[in-house]
């Protein structure tokens, strides 16, 4: 790389260019796809980058995971089985107000934490809306339980958000690694949360007798659709996990070839006992479900961070950072929690985290390679996911529910959802932060 | 041969501040299943059928986008069905029509190819406006598309017999 492009310092223009893709996406005058691509093609046509460095930022196993898990979880969602769990579980409290708003909340947060946050409430969400509409209730503590416990849910595993499949993909992390180290502190702010929830709102709902006994009537199993696929679904779902774990520990597989490899057994397993016409028909249609959208605008990112990098500024930063907080890990730690959770409240955590990986990894430096720097990730995850829900734009699931509440008619603005929710993203906040401190500081 | 030539220029019109249970009762005296709203002016501003009837009918979680698909899990749920008609009844027709009606409009113009293409996609009857604007103009359906059709047939084979 050239270090002066038509006299202008190739670190500028590489700032620029990160700049300009923040820039547009808090103006959200532009789709994030298409400015992540625009601005990984100017860094490469300015010389930052030449193709062949382009091609090797480009991390294809965090691609290939999120490829291959949306792949299985868009056929998955085709037997009804989420439905069917959501409904299930409204009968198993009598279809009482108060334990309704609790097991809905648990079964998005078990979802969000092994699908994508975003697909978990666009299956659980409508559900809600019938439920609370069969019960004459108000929806809105509902839906703000299902953006927050989708968010908290998707922090526990490797694949539960899209940060998390990052920073687990750049510093092999393992499945079991997250599990281990997310999962308590994940359990113990659902179990916090679920109450908190109760004294707020659950225990306050009423409804009546005779809305209950006519959601009691609800016939779960109808919600089942096609029990073939579902069985499918479960075995290659199984071995997804056991690739994720023992897989991944035992035997090195990675774990995009595992998620790309359960989405071809799925794909195959759905394709048997149809004509080809049909196969074609049913292989189309799954691979429909990429949202292609995310997979370019990782794509991208993953390039203008590769380009910052190269002109050394990240590591520069983390210098900075570490100055700061004059070498402390505790407090760089600290900083990176509560200066992730502030940033991902307002703008997507993705551009951000992926910046912030190579500024910690170049903290090595000071405070030791590989697993020494674990408990800087852990800060990282759980600030940019939890930060996630101190808005209504900040994750992409809260604005999916919000779109939601508005098609329904219960609108969500932006300040009734902040009264709210901001408040209890810092209590999410300030648990991690306990957390870390016993734990890892 | 344009809509214009199959149009029913006098259909049952509805005013914005009707009734739906009137509404349905004029549907019923008129053997008819939609009817354009028109404003004070003569501007369509919605349409109303059964089919908006049927949609309003059901919960909310599945009138929405991408929300329920299958509703079949509901056991027991016609009694609540049937008392939303009852609620229905005395709203007025304008907060249960279709206002999203730029993709129905047909103008007098419209060759008679694409009015039936139209109502193949988006069903019978179908609104004509002038041109410019909203000013309705009639209706085209299956019936007055079919009748014209026929009259073309007539005057095809009348030309047929004629030349040697």
């Amino acid at each position: 790389m050239h270090d002066i492009i038509f006299g202008i310092p190739a670190s500028y223009l590489a700032l620029a260019i990160m700049g300009m893709v923040y820039a547009v996406i808090i103006a959200e005058k532009m789709n994030q796809a298409v400015i992540a691509l625009v601005a990984s093609s100017l860094a490469v046509l300015l010389g930052l980058l030449n193709q062949e460095q382009a091609i090797d930022a480009i991390d294809f196993n965090t691609l290939f995971l999120l490829i291959g898990m949306m792949i299985i979880v868009g056929i998955m969602k085709e037997t009804g089985i989420f439905q069917y769990v959501a409904i299930v579980a409204a009968k198993s409290v009598r279809a009482s107000p108060r334990g309704l708003l609790a097991v809905l909340s648990l079964i998005t947060a078990v979802f969000s934490a092994f699908l994508d946050n975003v697909t978990t409430v666009m299956l659980i969400v409508p559900i809600v809306i019938l439920l609370t509409e069969q019960l004459k209730l108000k929806p809105f503590p509902f839906l703000l339980a299902q953006i927050i416990f989708s968010n908290v849910g998707g922090t526990a595993t490797l694949i539960g958000d899209p940060p998390n499949i990052l920073i687990g993909s750049a510093v092999g992390l393992s499945f079991t690694d997250f599990l281990f180290n997310m999962g308590p502190i994940i359990l113990i702010i659902i179990f916090v949360m679920v109450g908190v929830f109760d004294v707020i709102w659950g225990r306050h709902l009423t409804t009546s007798m005779r809305a209950r006994a006519h959601l009691l009537r609800y016939d779960a199993a109808k919600a089942l659709k096609n029990h073939v696929l579902l069985v499918k679904s479960f075995a290659v779902l199984a071995l997804v996990m056991a690739g994720f774990t023992l897989g991944h520990n035992f035997l090195h597989i990675e774990t995009g070839t595992t998620a790309l490899a359960g989405a071809a057994l799925l794909m195959f397993l759905d394709g048997i006992g149809h004509n080809l016409s049909e196969k074609n028909k049913k292989a189309h249609a799954a691979f429909h479900e990429v949202e292609w959208d995310t997979i370019f605008f990782f794509l991208g990112l993953f390039v203008v961070v590769a380009s910052l990098e190269h002109t050394g500024l990240l590591a520069k930063a983390a210098g900075m950072i570490t100055e700061v907080t004059n070498g402390d890990f505790q407090k760089t730690g600290l900083v990176i929690l509560w200066a992730s959770t502030f940033f991902s409240a307002f703008v997507n955590n993705i551009p951000f985290v992926a910046t912030l990986i190579p500024v910690i990894e170049s903290m090595g430096s000071v405070f030791g390679d590989g697993e020494a720097l674990n408990p800087l990730w852990w800060s990282l995850i759980l600030g940019a996911c939890l930060g996630g829900n101190g808005t209504l734009i900040g994750a992409s699931a809260n604005v999916m529910v919000a779109s939601f509440a508005d098609r329904a008619g219960h609108p969500i603005s932006f300040v009734k959802y902040i009264v709210y929710g901001f408040p209890l993203t810092l209590l999410t906040i300030i648990l991690a932060n306990i957390y870390l401190m016993i734990v890892y500081f | 041969m344009s809509a214009k030539d199959a149009l029913i220029e006098n259909p049952i019109i509805l005013a914005p501040e009707m009734a739906v249970r009137d509404v349905l009762k004029l549907f019923e005296t008129h053997h008819i299943r939609m009817a354009p709203v028109l404003d004070a002016e003569n501007n369509l501003i919605g349409v109303f059928g059964f089919h908006h009837l049927m949609q309003d009918l059901l919960p909310m979680a599945a009138q929405i986008e991408d929300g329920l698909e299958d509703l079949d899990f509901i056991i027991g749920g016609a009694p609540a069905a049937a008392k939303r008609i009852r609620k229905l009844g005395p709203k007025p027709v304008s907060e249960h029509m279709d206002r999203d009606i730029e993709k129905l409009l047909l103008n007098p113009d419209t060759p008679l190819l694409e009015v039936i293409r139209c109502i193949t996609r988006y069903g019978s009857p179908l609104p004509v406006v002038e041109e410019n604007g909203r000013k309705f103009v009639g209706l085209v359906s299956e019936q007055s598309c079919l009748h014209r059709l026929h009259e073309i047939l007539q005057e095809v084979e009348i030309e047929e017999r004629n030349s040697p």
